[in-house]
């Protein structure tokens, strides 16, 4: 099942016990807090601040989290199964610089989750640092650096369980990678109760994963003004 | 009361988080994070490219420097496009600092360098870092390829502060524009800088010599018996060929020129 973003429920984004609950800080520590809040926000003229946790909703932590190690936070991209999208050869118009994004975000036990390089591209695939420079072949949705964002030829039709198949990972509502428990899904910035799976990949969507305890979670992404696609011939 | 309390707690949490959010900024989303995990430098998305010799300068000094025992990751970032979902930290170095070295740090101290058109900023970058990066300034005005220079200078005077010097390449010093040193600086392209104000010095000059050559001929038909066209004489002439110039009109045309079409 496919999901657009009027279909994703607004209302109880707001009520979200995941995002809301916390054991709220003392008087004084929270007075501190809020100081430091606004004068954070005081030296960044004009922003519009597009980062900020979505509807202006109280952050469930204002603790960093960190990236997490280990080949369960840092998965590889995986071996490149064929669930029925056409695996193309590198070079053609269709891989010139890509014009539609998505940026998903992944957490578990409160750790980031690396999206790695190569999602979508077909061993033996050429590095360069932290990004995927070419391969045998690449799939209509695929990422080619490790930040998250999920690349889509224009016109694609993909879900969020499509890229995980691509991708060789576990997802259910109640699994994500090896992790397991409660998934919890937001689309910019927006509590999505559906099947996490059926998430649509739609062009400049901001995507959150969580299992586990709650994190901050972004509304927006600023994308690259010219794509991210890197992949040569 | 602790209802009261709660609720005033909400109150300002809410206020100061819809005074300015980027405290609230504080999980993944900046792509430097991701990329600095398997590389040392995060270089600005196009079209903020940094050119390629500057780009080879940094990472062979990097290199130099980690072989010195002085490891370090450096992000430049030109725009906001270059922060993901964190771009309210565009204008606070040392903020996003902050925030990137708790993305990568995972019980480790890494030494983290950010360098932003609005200053520098870093973290665990040794006792004299202070001092050491206080005379080194980003020129806003140069694009990508000013970052770049700056954080030659600064891991320069970091590695150097620490005991552990590497040589700050010649480039460093220049003082260029985007697009200096090869590469695309995403900035105006000099031919258009430096090109256009000749082409109009070019104009004006040829303008002043046609106007020279009319007005030469126009004394030589004087000279030979003059036409209906001149009958008001030079000097309204002239004054005629100012007022017309200004209003954008052939003078050719109103002082009894070729006409454009001589059908």
């Amino acid at each position: 099942m496919t999901y657009d973003s009027t279909e994703v429920p607004r209302a109880a984004a707001r009520h979200d016990p995941r995002v809301v609950r916390s054991s709220l800080p003392r008087l004084p520590t929270c007075l501190a807090l809020a100081l430091s809040l606004g004068a954070c926000g005081a030296g960044v003229p004009g922003s519009p601040a597009p980062g900020a946790l979505a509807g202006g909703r109280v952050p469930a932590t204002a603790e960093p989290v960190s990236i997490g190690i280990g080949p369960r936070l840092r998965p590889g991209p995986g071996a490149l199964p064929q669930p029925g999208l056409p695996c193309r050869p590198i070079g053609g118009a269709r891989d010139e610089r890509t014009r539609e994004a998505v940026h998903l975000e992944l957490f578990a036990q409160r750790r980031i989750v690396i999206v790695p390089a190569g999602i979508g591209i077909g061993a033996p695939r050429r590095t360069d640092g932290a990004f995927v420079r070419g391969g045998r072949c690449a799939m209509p949705l695929r990422t080619t650096e490790p930040t998250g964002v999920i690349e889509l030829t224009p016109g694609t039709r993909a879900t969020v369980g499509d890229l995980f198949a691509v991708w060789g990972r576990k997802l259910g509502d109640r699994q994500l990678l090896s992790f397991r428990g409660p998934v919890h899904a937001w689309v910019d910035g927006r509590r999505d109760r559906g099947p996490v799976g059926g998430i649509a990949l739609l062009d400049g969507r901001q995507i959150v994963i969580v299992v586990g305890p709650p994190v901050p979670v972004h509304a927006t992404y600023a994308f690259p003004p010219e794509g991210v696609s890197r992949l040569q011939p | 009361m602790p209802s009261l309390r709660r609720l005033t707690c909400l109150v300002l949490l809410a206020a100061s988080a819809a005074a300015g959010a980027p405290a609230a900024a504080r999980a993944d989303g900046d792509p430097a994070s991701d990329v600095l995990l398997s590389q040392s430098v995060f270089y600005p998305y196009a079209p903020n490219k940094v050119p390629d010799d500057l780009q080879t300068a940094l990472d062979a000094q990097l290199k130099a420097a980690k072989a010195k025992g002085y490891e370090l990751k450096v992000a430049l970032i030109a725009a906001q496009t270059d922060m993901g979902s964190v771009p309210q930290l565009f204008t606070a170095p040392q903020k996003y600092a902050d925030l990137l070295t708790s993305e990568i740090a995972f019980n480790t101290k890494p030494r983290v360098l950010v360098v932003l058109p609005s200053g520098l900023g870093g973290n665990n970058l040794g006792g004299k870092a202070g001092d050491a990066l206080g005379p080194v300034q980003v020129d806003p005005g140069a694009g990508a390829a000013g970052l770049a220079r700056a954080a030659l200078q600064a891991i320069g005077a970091l590695t150097r502060a620490n005991g552990t010097p590497v040589p700050v390449p010649a480039l460093a010093s220049q003082t260029g524009k985007p697009g200096d040193g090869g590469g695309d600086g995403g900035g105006p392209s000099p031919l258009l800088v430096f090109g256009l104000p000749v082409l109009l010095v070019a104009l004006v000059a040829g303008g002043a010599i046609l106007r020279d050559r009319r007005r030469e001929e126009d004394e030589e038909q004087e000279d030979d018996g003059g036409s209906p066209a001149d009958e008001n004489g030079g000097e309204e002439a002239a004054a005629e060929d100012a007022a017309t110039e200004s209003a954008g009109q052939d003078p050719a045309r109103e002082h009894g020129g070729p006409p454009a079409d001589p059908q």
